[in-house]
């Protein structure tokens, strides 16, 4: 792990920054790109890590919130966004980051985690072992998402047809009817 | 053949099925979801008295793949969410033929069935992760339903407080995972009790701290509360039912007592686990306090009914909180039982009426076109079945004896006090006889008094709407009576799920 | 002219095919390569967009009809429920009932290329539905708007 660790540090100050910049800036269409740029910038810290399903997924999944969000903003008359700060919003928040932050340091910094590169793999190292003569799948990742956990995915695929069912659902034109069409139905 | 995957399967059918017949068959959503419910309740009472069960997804035996876990607690919630469900979409049919799109409205009805369902039967945590978002974006989904701008106003905030949740959960999901390298519950379970001895692992604190908030936020406890009073008043009037009597519950309340006792093992009494029972005690009395000084001066029905459901909800929570904290204590165990009982029987009592009270609201802005309480008033002349039915789930949820809502509170009270929280009973004693007062505005100002212009012109509603009325009420007063029944073969069983957990480690992991 | 310039529309026409071809091929060899389903459909339903955006929703339309996309949608949804349902007759829901094969073959791993399948065909027609829910919505809010600034 030692050798790619300067690279993933580095990826993940650009995603912060990236991040910080997309919440900051006053134009939409900066935020939009911003954060398209550290979606795309996990997408290569996935295969850094040696991940390329989930690089894969990420990636086109980034395309495609890239595209309608940009046709989202440029719909938009005003793309600027209006600045007013709340004090106490941004001091409560700050505080809640910052006990966040020691809770992470006194838990990645000890007794906490396993190391990283060193995960506890006392249930996944049976996928590992067990996964092509139990399923013939040669792909272990497809072999664990769609035969030991298919279950899973079939909620994750529920999932996006709640999503795709909702959206479409508070697109329509007119909510609710008018009257005399109530009374004859 | 174990039923228990149908449970999931059953509504994910049907709501796949309603969109594609619907291009065809307008009807489809009314006819499929009220017979599909129907089904799923009478299988979730045939559950009463079944040995619990485990069911391997797969044929995988777990840690390796997913196990749906059928016990006392998943009976309890079970029963209530399809019996609700089927009773909300029986008072659908009639109330939403004002609105459009009702092929999409059955669809992502029985989503949201089938995600709680899921939520109720799933042993693994991941998985319960999955169909809570199934359900909660369901809810998103149907809290905006009417699209008008108050509708999408509330749709949103929900949607942007339900999103920090989830995140919240799938944290400390990803958390636990990384620390006891499993996602099964029967396993970390295994896995926290045995190599950390019962020791908190810092990791393990804070992914309990998450769980809390994010399943706090789900269940609207006091400070995570600010989506519900919104939510709830511009939801069409099933769902504000289905949000309040069993969505609250099943994704919140149930979610935290599953990972708390079962998972966590807060009764064997670790290091974090006082901290975690203290935690509950608190939310449960912010809620009590909160929920009920500011439901005494809101005049909007639905708003009223809201605030109310977050302090009914510091009830409940409050008996299962005391229930931990005595058993993290090393107290008596008898005690810590009671105490969870009666937070148990309070959440069944409030599945029951305050259904009842948000399918009422719904009648009475059916009539009467508000849900103001100025305008309204001397309803029991005009519409006698609604005016009964709603005062019977008032004086059931005031704790008038003997409708249900006495007894539990009742029950929760005494452990409260016979566990030495003296201060804590007297402040739930106090606003329960704030419930009571604002119970009594709603009598005075919509049922009693005189007949105001808009309520002169209602009509009794039809009979497709005061049917689940009828059938609620008779649940109200039912539950406190047949309690011997309803004691032994539902609560009994939830209560001993919840304080054996060892026994759920046994019963899946084998 | 609707849709963009003649430049994109012949790039289009040159490229949809490949992008198509590309996610079919995710999606086959989803349980060999890296990939699957919901990454290939996702490549897919992009091909789909890309027409929408450079010739405008008719032309879009005419090769995927509405009505036909959500046919597609909530069929394979019911589909990915259906193999489920066919692991009960050898055991359990979601148990492999195909015939495992032979390891690296197309044809292998039993239920998990089907599934794939169905996965795509979902993934690809909803996101598909959703972007062309957001076209015509602008349109109609729009009309609406004027119609309410005249009234």
């Amino acid at each position: 792990m030692e050798n790619i660790t300067p690279q993933l540090y580095a990826l993940l100050v650009f995603m912060i920054v990236g991040s910080v910049v997309a919440i900051e800036t006053r134009n939409l269409l900066s935020a939009v790109i911003s954060v398209a740029a550290v979606g795309f910038a996990l997408s290569v810290a996935f295969l850094f890590l040696g991940a390329p399903d989930i690089a894969i997924t990420q990636l086109v999944v980034e395309v495609l919130v890239l595209i309608i969000l940009i046709r989202g903003t440029i719909l938009l008359d005003n793309t600027a966004v209006e600045s007013h700060r709340d004090t106490l919003a941004v001091v409560t928040s700050l505080i809640f980051f910052g006990l966040l932050l020691g809770f992470g340091a006194m838990i990645f910094g000890g007794r906490g985690f396993p190391e990283f590169g060193e995960p506890v793999m006392r249930v996944s190292k049976v996928y590992v072992h067990t996964g092509l003569p139990a399923t013939y799948c040669a792909n272990i990742v497809t072999a664990v998402i769609l035969d030991f956990r298919a279950y899973d995915t079939m909620g994750e695929a529920s999932v996006l047809f709640t999503s795709i069912l909702g959206a479409m659902a508070l697109l329509r034109r007119d909510g609710k009817r008018k009257e005399e069409e109530v009374v004859a139905a | 053949m174990n039923p228990l995957p149908l449970y999931v399967a059953i509504p994910l059918g049907a709501a796949f099925l309603i969109p594609l017949l619907g291009l065809w068959w307008k009807k489809s959503g009314e006819t499929l979801a009220p017979l599909f419910t129907l089904i799923l309740g009478i299988m979730a009472v045939l559950q009463v008295g079944r040995p619990a069960a485990v069911y391997h997804m797969g044929g995988w035996p777990p840690p390796w793949g997913i196990a749906l876990v059928s016990d006392g607690l998943s009976t309890l919630l079970l029963i209530a969410i399809n019996l609700v469900g089927f009773l909300c979409v029986l008072f659908s049919i009639k109330y939403m033929q004002r609105y459009t799109g009702l092929t999409k409205y059955y669809s992502l009805f029985m989503l949201m069935v089938a995600g709680m369902n899921g939520v109720v039967v799933s042993g693994d945590l991941f998985n319960l992760y999955v169909f809570l978002e199934v359900a909660s974006i369901a809810s998103y989904a149907l809290v905006a339903f009417g699209v008008g701008a108050e509708e999408l106003e509330a749709g949103f905030k929900y949607l942007i407080l339900g999103s920090v949740a989830s995140v919240m959960l799938l944290f400390g999901i990803g958390t636990v995972y990384a620390v006891t390298g499993s996602l099964n519950m029967a396993d970390v379970a295994r896995e926290i009790a045995t190599q950390f001895g019962g020791q908190m692992n810092p990791g393990l604190l804070l992914a309990g701290a998450f769980f809390l908030m994010g399943f706090g936020l789900k269940a609207a406890l006091v400070p995570f509360h600010a989506w519900l009073p919104d939510a709830h008043p511009s939801a069409p009037a099933p769902i504000s039912a289905m949000l309040s009597g069993v969505v609250i519950k099943s994704l919140g309340i149930y979610a935290i007592c599953r990972v708390f006792f079962n998972v966590y093992g807060i009764a064997a009494g670790g290091a974090g686990s006082v901290i975690f029972a203290n935690a509950m005690i608190a939310f449960a009395l912010l809620s009590i306090v909160i929920g009920g000084i500011l439901a005494i001066g809101q005049w909007d029905y639905k708003r009223l009914l809201a605030y109310s459901s977050i302090g009914q909800i510091g009830y409940v929570m409050l008996g299962i909180g005391v229930g931990a904290r005595v058993l993290a204590t090393g107290g008596q165990i008898s005690i810590a039982g009671l105490a969870i009982l009666g937070g148990l029987f309070h959440m069944f009592n409030h599945v029951a009426f305050k259904s009842l009270l948000f399918l009422s609201s719904g009648a009475i802005q059916h009539a009467t076109g508000t849900r103001d309480m100025k305008q309204l008033g001397g309803l029991r002349e005009k519409m006698p079945i609604t005016a009964f039915t709603t005062n019977m789930a008032a004086l059931s949820i005031a704790g008038v004896p003997p409708f249900s809502g006495f007894w539990s509170k009742l029950v929760i009270l005494v452990a409260t006090v016979k566990a030495g929280y003296t201060a804590i009973a007297i402040v739930a004693i106090v606003f329960a006889f704030v419930t009571l007062a604002y119970y009594i505005k709603v009598q005075r100002e919509i049922l009693y008094g005189t007949v105001s212009k808009l309520v002169e012109k209602a009509r009794e509603v039809p009979a497709l709407m005061y049917v689940p009325l009828i059938l609620l009420a008779i649940a109200c007063v039912g539950f406190g009576l047949l309690y011997p029944v309803i004691g032994v073969h539902i609560l009994e069983p939830a209560r001993d799920a919840l304080m054996n957990g060892a026994e759920y480690i046994q019963l899946v992991l084998g | 002219m609707i849709g963009m310039t003649l430049i994109v529309k012949t790039i289009t026409d040159f490229v949809v095919g490949f992008i198509i071809v590309f996610g079919v091929y995710i999606v086959l060899y989803g349980h060999l390569t890296p990939g699957g389903g919901f990454a290939g459909g996702v490549i897919i339903a992009c091909a789909f967009i890309l027409a929408m955006l450079a010739h405008g929703k008719d032309v879009a339309f005419s090769k995927l009809p509405e009505k036909a996309a959500h046919i597609i949608d909530s069929g394979g949804a019911l589909a990915f429920l259906l193999i489920g349902w066919f692991g009960v007759t050898v055991g359990a829901f979601f148990m492999n009932a195909f015939g495992r094969g032979e390891v690296f073959r197309l044809l292998s791993s039993g239920m998990i290329l089907p599934l794939n399948i169905a996965i795509a065909f979902k993934v690809s027609s909803s996101l598909f539905l959703v972007f062309s829910a957001l076209a015509i919505f602008r349109r109609r809010s729009f009309r609406a708007m004027i119609e309410d600034e005249l009234a």
